[in-house]
């Protein structure tokens, strides 16, 4: 039987408590929270894979993948350590980069992997509504266009790119010191910029 | 107190950009510093946001599906005990024990940081958690000496000087903690490999280890299985006699494994 939801931390975001009454669930072998915690994590995931492998079939596969980590082991979950989001992310991003630098054709992958700017300046507002995952998109998305254009362009592919940093630094043609710089703020500035998760 | 160095490196490690000698001082720099864990999860959390800044995409239809269906055949993992497990240490044979002692050698040691960074956070709050860490240094030093005297024995025992034993590191910048200990006894033509926090496979493959002899190509020695926790321990022979070994690899082959290495390197003996 399901052990029953528990109270998440006061300081937990709406939407990770959410989820970690999912994963609780998940954890008794309830299968219709995995459905639930599907249809809030998919779409992030999978976009996140696609971006990383440009190849939609890895990119499903790696998501299938995740899924089944988190239904095997949603009993041991530490929510202590990060949220369930981040912990999803995690285990997608990592896998596809790891499947990415598995590939022998490296360099091409890269190049289709982290395109030189994903365009949200370009974008006038809300034109993505329609495709995108909702508010939290919105709202990330927002927060991403109003970063300086280096430090996005320096976090774009730090996030996507399954570059190291010196081959960001490379591939910006700046030194390391610059890119290392660029990463911390344009990640506290993206930090403080993005709304708890409704 | 958190430096601008510091703030620079917790940025780079939450994006898994810190490599080798860098983030080992780091995470001990880490597990000794809550108020930089704190941050280092903080921006954790912040760049797995970014997951919604990709270019928007939605997952096949069927695949939802095809989830729920494979939940059905996967064993879930139970809830972990309140307390640690302590790895057993077997001393059927000399190499075994050596890798054990090796691998549990390393486990302690993290065990003793993480008990120490728990402890530094509840001694504000008094004489319990002074208590708490004297009681957990006391039982990594017992349990290190132990394990020692068992090594010792193990030396003793068998003819160790001819065994080669190798740690083997990881691979994957993703997957930094994974490590393994093999033990190779070449008048056995038999081994050990003791493995730890290696992520489970895909469904559709398994990782195989390899023996390197020196100056010739990769011999197989077997799959590796890992539990859902990524602990695992294998006795391994190789398809062919290996009397001296360069170095150990461990790939990620197709499921059954292969007998020409194709696959990603996982983890490399120095």
């Amino acid at each position: 039987m399901p052990p029953p939801p528990t109270t998440p931390p006061a300081s937990t975001d709406d939407r990770t408590a959410a989820d970690m009454v999912l994963l609780r669930r998940m954890a008794g072998g309830d299968k219709a929270a995995l459905g639930d915690l599907y249809d809030r994590f998919s779409r992030p995931l999978f976009a996140t894979a696609l971006a990383v492998l440009s190849d939609p079939a890895e990119a499903q596969d790696i998501v299938h993948d995740v899924f089944m980590v988190l239904w095997e082991k949603a009993a041991v979950f530490e929510p202590q350590r990060g949220s369930p989001f981040a912990w999803a992310v995690t285990l997608t991003r990592n896998r596809a980069i790891d499947r990415l630098r598995a590939r022998r054709r490296r360099t091409a992958a890269l190049e289709n992997a982290a395109p030189d700017d994903l365009g949200y300046e370009a974008q006038p507002a809300g034109a993505d509504e329609q495709a995108s995952a909702g508010d939290e998109a919105r709202a990330v998305r927002a927060a991403v266009a109003e970063l300086p254009a280096d430090q996005r362009r320096a976090l774009q592919l730090a996030f996507f790119g399954g570059l190291t940093r010196q081959q960001i630094a490379e591939q910006l043609r700046e030194p390391l010191g610059t890119i290392k710089a660029r990463i911390r703020r344009g990640l506290l500035r993206l930090r403080d910029a993005l709304p708890p998760r409704r | 107190m958190i430096d601008e160095r510091q703030e620079e490196l917790a940025a780079l490690e939450a994006f898994d950009l810190l490599e080798g000698a860098d983030k080992a001082q780091f995470e001990g720099e880490m597990a000794r510093n809550p108020e930089l864990q704190q941050r280092v999860q903080q921006l954790r959390e912040a760049a797995a946001r970014l997951a919604h800044a990709a270019p928007p995409a939605d997952p096949p239809a069927a695949l939802k599906d095809r989830i729920l269906a494979s939940a059905a055949h996967h064993r879930q993992a139970a809830a972990p005990e309140p307390r640690a497990r302590i790895l057993p240490f077997p001393v059927i044979v000399a190499w075994a024990a050596a890798a054990c002692f090796a691998l549990l050698a390393a486990g302690m040691t993290q065990l003793y940081f993480a008990a120490r960074q728990r402890a530094s956070v509840l001694e504000e709050q008094g004489q319990l958690a002074q208590i708490e860490l004297k009681s957990l240094q006391t039982r990594f030093e017992t349990e290190r000496f132990v394990n020692e005297r068992k090594l010792a024995e193990a030396l003793k025992a068998g003819d160790l000087a001819q065994m080669k034993i190798a740690a083997l590191t990881s691979m994957l910048g993703n997957s930094p903690a994974a490590m393994a200990v093999a033990v190779w006894n070449p008048a056995e033509q038999e081994g050990v490999l003791a493995v730890d926090k290696l992520p489970e496979p895909a469904a559709n493959k398994d990782y195989e280890l390899w023996m390197i002899p020196p100056g010739a190509k990769p011999v197989a020695a077997g799959l590796v299985k890992v539990s859902p926790l990524g602990h695992g321990q294998v006795l391994f022979h190789a398809e062919k006699p290996v009397h001296a070994v360069a170095k150990f690899a461990v790939t990620l082959e197709r499921k059954g494994g292969v007998s020409v290495p194709a696959g990603s390197m996982v983890l490399l003996s120095q």
